[in-house]
């Protein structure tokens, strides 16, 4: 079969899945290279792994779909740490679909199968006893096996909180554990040679630090129950199935460190933000391409608001193109009814690379607002350079009804577990709370 | 008024008789098109069906039927063995003048 069907048809599964709403699974590639994937997978709720960002290769060989593609875990602490019975170290992905595992004939890998229903059998092994994905380990239930089940969960969690978010974003941010800042590496050269380094490809940079924002409290809440579990300084019980030193999850809890290196990295990321408003200034005197495209896009999406006659304000802060502060009335009939909000989009220069940051300035009990503001919406996905689609998908937060349930979303830990865990006494006080905070965005609205 | 008919041609198109919206599972491209390899559908690029009605192009279940790994099964459902068949064709006739 000629390669370029490998091809064909390898892209049409990307442009789709990079379509999709999907917010458990990412994938990039760079233009030219279709061939060599990446692929992000979020860790599933109620699961150790929950929030964790686990990054894998994935090759597609000329003989694709009628042969497996090559898939690697690129998320193993530099070859230290197994994540999974199924995921080593050196990041060997066990399964059955990949021809790595054995398996009923109807779990191996035909052209039926693709990049989708692959990562979604990754995810699977993501899950929330991990314990009983070592053959033989399945159905145990003796008191030993359970505390080592609980035991290897209570690593994991730790480590994905680790790992796979903190070390990630320590190194997006360029900042050490102590929460001092590495030189870039480019400050080391000349700026003439600096200017011609490659930047690294990094696909899920930005969509990392989004997600970050919007986990931050769940990060911190998983953080808290782990130390009430284990104490710091407390060395990880080796697994039956482990074998130490090379395919092992090994170390020692610490989550008082964690949590120090959570709260640099929010505090980094707040700093980031800010920065864009100075550089946008800068952009905004130099008339940058992204600078005169955000001014010509506010332009419409003003004269749209007039024409739909939405009673909605937005500005330019101090006339920078790059901050936009939305004045948004809440609908009649809603829990919003009577209240006003003030909502602050940042905007990058490096947009639409970079998304927007969103805050909600006005202080709202929602469960798709964080409890520092941060909002958790969801653009169409096909127009992300269009400042629209976020604003729409912004105001459809507050407009969307009932809470829809989506573990993916969990921005607010408390407001979820009002809503979804308390019964009906949590759902009314969910309610009086969103609409006690309402009430009070009118009092509290700077003239 | 009597008309005479000096001269008439029969155009027809057609269609392959399976449900409309329905991609090859291999290639993923609709079953109006060819397979990736192919320039012109019909004849050139055949469709072929299994027992358990799925269909695929022609070019794209042969190559894999040529793995090991396939055993022969259908990639679907992995459980139809040959023989595959053309699905039938839908007609639509026309006459012109």
């Amino acid at each position: 079969m000629p390669s370029d069907q490998s091809v064909i048809r390898i892209t049409k599964e990307l442009s789709e899945l990079q379509r999709s709403p999907e917010l458990s699974i990412a994938v990039a590639c760079r233009d030219i290279d279709v061939r060599n994937i990446r692929a992000l997978i979020f860790g599933p709720h109620r699961t150790p792994y929950e929030f964790g960002f686990f990054e894998f290769t994935i090759k597609i060989g000329s003989e694709y779909p009628d042969k497996s593609p090559e898939v690697l875990c690129t998320t193993t602490n530099s070859g230290r740490t197994r994540f999974n019975p199924n995921i080593y170290s050196s990041g060997r992905v066990c399964l059955s679909i990949l021809g790595t595992w054995r398996g009923n004939t109807n779990e191996q890998w035909s052209p039926a199968q693709g990049l989708e229903s692959l990562l979604l059998s990754i995810q699977s092994l993501l899950s929330s006893n991990p314990y009983e994905n070592e053959p033989g380990f399945e159905n145990c239930s003796s008191e030993a096996d359970r505390k080592a089940q609980k035991q290897y969960a209570q690593k994991i969690r730790h480590e994905t909180l680790r790992v796979t978010v903190i070390q990630r974003l320590e190194d997006y941010l360029w900042l050490r554990p102590n929460g001092t800042k590495k030189p870039a590496a480019t400050e080391y050269l000349d700026p003439a040679d600096a200017a011609e380094v490659v930047p690294p490809f990094e696909p899920f940079k930005d969509l990392c630090k989004r997600r970050f924002l919007w986990y931050y409290e769940s990060y911190l809440a998983a953080t808290r129950e782990g130390q009430s579990e284990t104490k710091d300084g407390e060395a990880f019980v080796i697994m039956p199935f482990e074998s130490s030193g090379q395919n092992a999850m090994e170390g020692k809890f610490n989550y008082g460190q964690l949590q120090n290196r959570l709260q640099n990295i929010k505090k980094a990321l707040d700093e980031e933000t800010a920065s864009w408003v100075d550089e946008g200034v800068q952009s905004a005197r130099n008339e940058t391409t992204v600078s005169v495209n955000l001014r010509h896009q506010y332009e419409q999406v003003v004269a749209h608001m007039h024409k739909s006659k939405l009673a909605h304000h937005i500005n330019l802060e101090g006339g920078n193109p790059f901050v936009w502060v939305i004045t948004y009335f809440g609908p009649a009939f809603t829990n919003f009814d009577g209240g006003l909000l003030r909502i602050r989009l940042s905007l990058s220069p490096r947009f639409p690379t970079e998304q927007p940051r969103v805050k909600c300035e006005t202080k709202l009990f929602h469960h798709l607002v964080a409890p520092d503001g941060t909002v958790c919406y969801t653009p169409n996905s096909d127009r992300l350079e269009d400042v629209r689609s976020h604003i729409d998908a912004i105001f459809s937060v507050f407009e969307g009804g009932e809470p829809i349930y989506d573990p993916r979303k969990f921005v607010n830990p408390e407001a979820v577990q009002l809503y979804w865990e308390g019964g009906e006494a949590g759902k009314k006080t969910y309610n009086r709370r969103l609409r006690r905070t309402v009430q009070q965005s009118m009092d509290d609205f700077p003239e | 008024m009597r008309v005479t008919i000096k001269k008439w041609s029969a155009v027809a198109t057609w269609q392959w008789d399976i449900s409309e919206d329905d991609v090859c599972g291999i290639c993923q491209v609709h079953f109006d098109g060819t397979c990736p390899t192919c320039k012109y559908p019909g004849d050139d690029c055949s469709l072929l069906s299994g027992k358990c009605g799925h269909n695929f192009h022609m070019h794209c279940i042969m190559e894999w039927i040529k793995q090991e790994s396939a055993k022969g099964q259908c990639p679907m459902c992995r459980q139809s063995k040959p023989p595959w068949t053309p699905p039938t064709v839908y007609l639509d006739y026309m006459l012109t003048m």
